[in-house]
C-alpha cells in the first residue's frame, strides 16, 4: 500500500514547477533605458549619416530641415521601409541617390526620441564644424606598401588599432590559401568592384552599414589610417580576381575527421585494459 | 504590425525575453530540485548494464562536448585574449580545427548513445521518454554546431566579438540584441537551442553536470559521520568506577 | 590514541553448511527491490570456486583495494585525480554479465497453458528486460564444485600453488571444499568510501557501520570497483550505489542482523571492538606478511584502564565498553587468535573475521597406524587435503605460519575434548598438544563453548546503539517497505 505523502508532492511541485514563476523574470528587462539623443545618434546613424561631411551611404544630414518638413521627417523616422512602400516621390529619389540602400527602422524609436534628434541634427547644422562630420580619407595613390599593409590587417596578423576583429574571422578572399578566410560574410574579392571604388569602399568601412558589422565597429571603430592599407588590398583583389579556393572548407574537413580518428584510436589505446569481461571469456575459455 | 515589427518581436522574443526565462528557470529549479529532492541527482550510470559500446559512447562524447563547451567559455570570459591568439592564421586554425574535432568526438558518442539505446534490450528497460528529449535536443545542438563551424566559419573570432558581448548585454539586464539579430538562421538556432537547453537542464538528468565531485580532490580519503558529540563522555552505567 | 568502536564479526567456516538462509533473510528484507534483484548483500560461496562476481578476488582485472606506491597508499582503481578522466567510463567497473542477469519464470503459464500430452513449464525470464531467456550463470552457481573443471580450477587463490598442488587438490579422492559466506566487512580503512567522489560512502563514527548515503551519491560508481570484496553494488534502477548495512536498524533496537539471526548452522559471531583510528595508515602500509599480526595490534584490550579512559574521552559510551569487554569478537581474534581476516593484502582492514576450517579429516589410517602425523602429535598440515598455502591465499596474505596456528589450535582442542568425553586419547596427551598449541585449559573449555554450546547472548554482544543521543533520528522503515529502500523519503524512480 501506498501513503499519499503530502511533504514529497509539496517538494516535487516546488521544483517542477519553479520555472514558472520564472517567466516574471520578463519584467526586469522590459524597462527600456532612457535614450540621450546625441547617444543615440552615435549608436545608430553615424554609420550611414555625417552631419557636413558629405554623403556616406545615406546623404548628408546638414541643414535636413532646409529641405523637408519636420512632420515628414518624423513620419520617415518612425518607419522608412513604410514610407517607401507607400511610394513616395522623395523616399524613391533618396533610395535612388544611395544606389539602393534602405534605411531601416531604428531601434526603440519613438516620436518624441525622433523629435529629439531631429533638433539635434538643427543644432548640429548651425556649428561651424559639427561633432558628426565624420572623417577625410586622404586620396593619395595606393602604393604596393598599402597593400601588404592591408593583407596584415584583413589577416589579423597586424591588429586593428581600435580591438575590433580583423576581417578574416568573417571574411574570404579567394587569393587566400590553406584554410581560407571565414565564411559568416560575404566574400570579398569583389567588393571593391561592388562598392563602386574607393570613395564607397571607405566610405563603407568607415561606419560599416552591414547590421552584423554595425554594433562591433561602432565600439571599435577601424581607424582612419587602417582604411586606406584596406581598401588598396581590396582594390588589389579585385583587380586579381584569383578563382575561388574551393579546397579550403574540404581540408577544415578532412582535418577535423582524421584527427578525430586518429585521436579515437589513441583513446582505445590508453584504455586498451579496459574492464571488458571475466566470466564470459573464462566459461568459454575451458 | 508590419513585416518588420513582426520580426522585431520575434527576435525579442528569442534573444530577450527566453534567455531570461532560460537563466531565472535554470536558477530557481535547480536550487530548489536539489534542496528538495537531491535523490534525484544522479549521473544515472548505464554502464552497469552494457559496458562495450558504452566506451564508445560517453568516453567521445563527454570528452568532445566539453572541449566545445570549454571553447565557448573562453570566448565569453576572455573574447580580447581570444582574439589575440587568433590574430595569426596558423593559431586561429589550429583552435578552429581542435574545436572540430571536439565536435566530431560528440558526434560520434551520440551516435553510438543512440545506437545504444535502441538496440540494447537491457538499455531499452532504463531509457524513458525524458532521455529522448535530451538526446534530440543535444543533437540538434550539435549538428547546428558543426554546421556554423563549417559554413559560417570561423566562430571562435566573431563569437569573440558577436557573441561574447550580447551574452554579456544579457548578464548585465541590458540585452543588446542587434549583435545577434543579422546572424544567419542556422547560428540563431543554434543560440536559441542553447537557451532551451538551459530551460529544461533543471528537469532532465543533465543536473548531474552540476554535482560533478570537486571536494573529492581535496578531503581526505577517509570520511566518518559523528552522530554524536564525539568529546561528551557518557556515562549511564554504574559499574565503571570514576574516581 | 584515537579510540573508536566498531561493530565486528567472525564467521566461524567449520560450522556452515552452506544452507543460504543468510543469504535469503537479507534478500527478502533489503534487496527484493526492482534495480536490487541481482545484488546479494550476503551470499555464500563454495571454496575452491571463483565466487560471486565471478573472479572477484582477481585484482588485475577487478583493481579493487590499495596498494603502496612510493611509501603511499593508493586505490588500484580510481583515487583522488585518476577519477577524472575515468569518470565518463569507469574503466574497471563490473557489468551485469560477470555478477548474473536476474530471472524469475513465468508460472502463470502454468495454469494457462492448453491441453496437452506434455506438462505445461514456467520459462524463466529476465528480471531486468522481461523477456525469455538462457541462465547461464547464477549467484551460487558453482555451489558444491559444480562445473569445478571451469569454476573451481579458476580460483584466484590457486594463482602461486605449484601445479602439483593444483593436481594434488582435484583428484577426486581427496576432493575437498568448504563454505564461504560473505558479507561487507564494515572495513577500518574501507576502499569505497575513500573512492566516493561525493562523499556519500561514509563510516559511522559511532559503530563503524560503512554506508551509502542515498540522497549523496550521484552515480559516479568508482566504489564498485574499489571494494575489492564486490560488496558496493549499483541499483541499475535508481543509478545509486547500496551495500550491506548490516542491520543497523536491527542493531540500533538491539537485535542481530538479519543474516546473523538466521544463521542455521550458527557459525556467525557479532561484538564491538575498540581500535586506535591512528594507527590505520602506517599499519595498512605494512607488508603482506606483517598485515594480520599488525591488525591485531591496532585492536585494543577494553580491560586495559589507559584505553578505557581514552574510549571514555572519545565519547564512546560507558555501556559501549562494558559491551566490548564481553565481546566474543576480541576472544576470537586477539586472545586466542584463531579468527583471521580475508585477503588482508587487499588492505582495506575488513573487520569481520573468519575461524579458517580445518577441512575434513587430515590424517587417514594405514592399518593401525595414523599417517601424516609429526611427531605423532598434529596432522602434518603441508600433506592436508587443501594446501595451506590456499588457505594462506585467503586469510592470511600467504602467510601460513598464523595460519598454522589457528589450525593448530583447534585440532588440539578436538584432542582435548575427546580425552574428556570418549576418552581415547590420555589427558596427558591432550595437554601436550594444548601446551604445543599455545593454549591454556580454560581457554580450550571457553573456545568449546563459544563454538558448540553458544546461544543467541553468547554470540551476539550488540552495544546498545544510544540513537537517543543522535543528531537525527531516521524514520519508521516499515512505513515505507516495498516503496523505498531504508530510510529514504522519495520514490526511488529513473528518469529526469
Ligand atoms: C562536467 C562533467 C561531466 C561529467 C563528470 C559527466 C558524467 C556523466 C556520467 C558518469 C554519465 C553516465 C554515463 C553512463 O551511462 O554510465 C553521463 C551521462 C550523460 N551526460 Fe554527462 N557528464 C558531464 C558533462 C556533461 C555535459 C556538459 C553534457 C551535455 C550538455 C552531458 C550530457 C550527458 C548525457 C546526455 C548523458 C546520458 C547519455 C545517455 O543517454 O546514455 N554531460 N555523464
Ligand atoms: S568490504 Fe568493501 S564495501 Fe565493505 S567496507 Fe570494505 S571496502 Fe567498503
Ligand atoms: S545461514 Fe549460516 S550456515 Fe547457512 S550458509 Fe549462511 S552462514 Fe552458512
Amino acid at each position: 500500500m501506498r501513503h499519499f505523502k503530502l511533504e514529497s508532492l509539496a517538494s516535487k511541485l516546488n521544483w517542477r514547477f519553479a520555472g514558472i514563476s520564472s517567466v516574471f523574470a520578463l519584467f526586469l528587462c522590459t524597462s527600456l533605458l532612457a535614450q540621450v539623443p546625441t547617444e543615440y545618434y552615435k549608436q545608430n546613424c553615424v554609420s550611414c549619416h555625417t552631419i557636413g561631411g558629405g554623403r556616406l551611404t545615406g546623404p548628408d544630414l546638414k541643414d535636413l530641415s532646409k529641405r523637408q518638413d519636420r512632420e515628414w521627417l518624423v513620419n520617415w523616422l518612425m518607419d522608412p521601409e513604410g514610407i517607401l512602400k507607400s511610394g513616395d516621390p522623395y523616399a524613391v529619389k533618396m533610395q535612388k541617390e544611395s544606389r539602393g540602400a534602405v534605411m531601416t527602422r531604428s531601434p526603440g524609436m519613438t516620436k518624441s526620441l525622433a523629435i529629439a534628434l531631429l533638433d539635434l541634427i538643427d543644432e548640429e547644422s548651425k556649428l561651424e564644424k559639427s561633432q558628426f562630420a565624420g572623417s577625410q580619407i586622404s586620396d593619395r595613390p595606393l602604393l604596393q606598401e598599402d597593400i601588404d599593409e592591408g593583407l596584415a590587417l584583413f589577416m589579423g596578423s597586424t591588429k586593428l588599432k581600435n580591438g575590433g576583429p580583423s576581417c578574416v574571422s568573417c571574411h574570404v578572399v579567394n587569393s587566400l590559401d590553406g584554410l581560407s578566410g571565414g565564411r559568416l560574410g560575404l566574400n570579398l574579392t569583389r567588393a571593391y568592384a561592388r562598392l563602386e571604388g574607393r570613395k564607397g569602399l571607405s566610405a563603407w568601412l568607415i561606419s560599416p552599414p552591414s547590421k552584423m558589422m554595425n554594433p562591433i565597429y561602432k565600439k571599435y571603430p577601424i581607424d582612419e589610417e587602417e582604411i586606406l592599407p584596406l581598401v588598396a588590398f581590396l582594390k588589389n583583389e579585385t583587380e586579381k580576381d584569383a578563382p575561388e579556393n574551393t579546397s579550403a572548407m574540404i581540408n577544415f574537413l578532412l582535418f577535423g575527421i582524421g584527427g578525430a580518428v586518429l585521436l579515437l584510436v589513441l583513446f582505445d589505446l590508453i584504455w586498451n585494459k579496459r574492464f571488458r569481461a571475466v566470466r564470459e571469456p573464462m566459461v568459454k575459455g575451458n | 504590425m508590419n513585416e518588420n515589427t513582426f520580426f522585431d518581436y520575434l527576435n525579442l522574443f528569442w534573444f530577450t525575453i527566453l534567455p531570461y526565462v532560460a537563466l531565472f528557470t535554470f536558477f530557481i529549479a535547480t536550487i530548489q530540485r536539489y534542496r528538495g529532492e537531491a535523490f534525484t541527482y544522479s549521473s544515472l550510470s548505464s554502464q552497469f548494464l552494457e559496458n562495450k559500446v558504452h566506451f564508445w559512447a560517453m568516453v567521445p562524447f563527454h570528452y568532445g562536448i566539453l572541449t566545445v563547451l570549454f571553447g565557448h567559455l573562453i570566448g565569453f570570459l576572455c573574447p580580447a585574449e581570444l582574439l589575440a591568439w587568433n590574430s595569426e592564421p596558423i593559431r586561429l586554425y589550429i583552435f578552429e580545427v581542435t574545436g572540430f574535432i571536439a565536435a566530431i568526438f560528440t558526434l560520434v558518442g551520440l551516435f553510438n548513445i543512440i545506437i545504444r539505446r535502441t538496440s540494447n534490450a537491457r538499455i531499452k528497460m532504463v531509457t524513458t521518454t525524458a532521455d529522448w528529449v535530451v538526446i534530440a535536443i543535444i543533437v540538434f545542438q550539435v549538428i547546428t554546431g558543426v554546421y556554423t563551424a563549417v559554413f559560417h566559419s570561423w566562430g571562435s573570432s566573431w563569437f569573440a566579438s558577436s557573441m561574447a558581448p550580447y551574452l554579456w548585454s544579457i548578464v548585465q539586464f541590458s540585452p543588446e540584441i542587434a549583435y545577434v539579430t543579422p546572424l544567419p538562421i542556422m547560428v540563431k538556432l543554434h543560440i536559441i537551442s542553447a537557451f532551451v537547453i538551459v530551460t529544461l537542464f533543471p528537469f532532465t538528468r543533465l543536473v548531474h553536470v552540476l554535482v560533478v565531485p570537486n571536494p573529492y580532490l581535496w578531503r581526505k580519503p577517509q570520511v566518518v559521520r559523528w552522530y554524536w558529540n564525539r568529546k561528551k563522555i557518557r556515562t549511564t552505567s554504574f559499574k565503571i568506577d570514576r574516581k | 590514541m584515537d579510540v573508536r568502536s566498531q561493530i565486528s564479526m567472525v564467521f566461524h567456516l567449520d560450522k556452515c553448511i552452506g544452507c543460504h538462509t543468510c543469504s535469503i533473510a537479507c534478500k527478502n528484507i533489503w534487496t527484493d527491490r526492482k534495480g536490487t534483484e541481482y545484488m546479494w548483500w550476503n551470499n555464500v560461496e563454495t571454496k575452491p570456486g571463483t565466487g560471486y562476481p565471478t573472479k572477484w578476488e582477481d585484482q588485475e582485472k577487478y583493481k579493487g583495494g590499495w596498494e603502496v606506491k612510493n611509501g603511499n597508499l593508493k586505490l588500484k582503481s580510481t583515487g583522488k585525480a585518476r577519477i577524472i578522466p575515468n569518470i565518463f567510463h569507469n574503466p574497471h567497473q563490473p557489468s551485469l554479465d560477470d555478477y548474473y542477469e536476474p530471472w524469475t519464470y513465468k508460472y502463470d503459464e502454468l495454469f494457462t497453458a492448453p491441453e496437452g500430452n506434455d506438462q505445461p513449464t514456467a520459462k524463466p525470464i529476465s528480471m531486468i528486460t522481461g523477456e525469455p531467456m538462457d541462465i547461464k550463470a547464477g549467484p551460487n552457481w558453482d555451489d558444491d564444485l559444480s562445473g569445478s573443471p571451469i569454476y573451481a580450477e579458476n580460483d584466484p587463490n590457486f594463482d602461486n600453488l605449484s601445479e602439483e598442488q593444483k593436481a594434488q587438490m582435484f583428484a577426486i579422492e581427496r576432493l575437498v571444499f568448504f563454505y564461504f559466506p560473505r558479507i561487507c566487512n564494515h572495513c577500518l580503512n574501507p576502499a569505497c568510501v575513500a573512492s566516493c567522489p561525493s562523499g556519500a560512502l561514509h563510516k559511522r563514527g559511532e559503530d563503524g557501520i560503512v554506508l551509502v548515503d542515498q540522497e549523496r551519491c550521484r552515480g559516479w560508481r568508482s566504489c564498485i570497483p574499489a571494494c575489492p570484496y564486490k560488496k558496493t553494488y549499483y541499483n541499475w534502477q535508481t543509478g545509486k550505489s547500496e551495500k550491506c548495512i548490516l542491520c543497523f536498524p536491527r542493531i540500533e533496537s538491539g537485535q542481530a542482523p538479519a543474516c546473523f539471526h538466521s544463521c542455521v548452522g550458527r557459525i556467525r559471531y557479532l561484538g564491538v571492538l575498540l581500535y586506535d583510528a591512528d594507527m590505520i595508515d602506517e599499519i595498512a602500509k605494512l607488508p603482506d606478511n606483517e598485515l594480520v599480526e599488525a591488525q591485531r595490534r591496532m585492536i585494543l584490550d577494553p580491560n586495559d584502564p589507559e584505553v578505557i579512559r581514552a574510549a571514555r574521552e572519545n565519547g564512546v559510551h560507558d555501556s559501549v565498553i562494558e559491551s566490548a569487554q564481553k565481546s566474543p569478537i576480541y576472544k576470537f581474534v586477539k586472545e586466542w587468535g584463531i579468527a583471521l581476516p580475508p585477503h588482508i593484502e587487499y588492505r582495506t582492514l575488513p573487520m569481520l573475521f573468519y575461524v579458517p576450517p580445518m577441512l575434513p579429516v587430515m590424517t587417514s589410517m594405514d592399518g593401525d597406524a595414523k599417517k601424516n602425523m609429526i611427531e605423532g602429535m598434529f596432522p602434518d598440515f603441508d600433506k592436508a587435503r587443501a594446501p595451506m598455502e590456499f588457505l594462506a591465499n585467503l586469510f592470511s596474505a600467504g602467510n601460513t605460519g598464523v595460519l598454522k596456528y589457528t589450525l593448530k589450535k583447534q585440532m588440539a582442542i578436538r584432542q582435548y575434548r575427546r580425552a574428556v568425553t570418549v576418552g581415547d586419547i590420555t589427558m596427558e596427551a591432550a595437554k601436550k598438544m594444548l601446551l604445543e598449541a599455545d593454549c591454556s585449559v580454560e581457554a580450550a573449555e571457553e573456545i568449546y563453548k563459544l563454538t558448540t554450546l553458544c546461544t543467541f547472548d553468547d554470540r551476539f554482544v550488540i552495544p546498545p546503539a544510544h540513537r537517543e543521543e543522535a543528531i537525527e533520528m531516521m524514520k519508521d522503515p516499515l512505513e515505507y517497505k516495498q516503496q523505498v529502500g531504508f530510510g529514504l523519503r522519495e520514490e526511488p524512480m529513473r528518469g529526469a
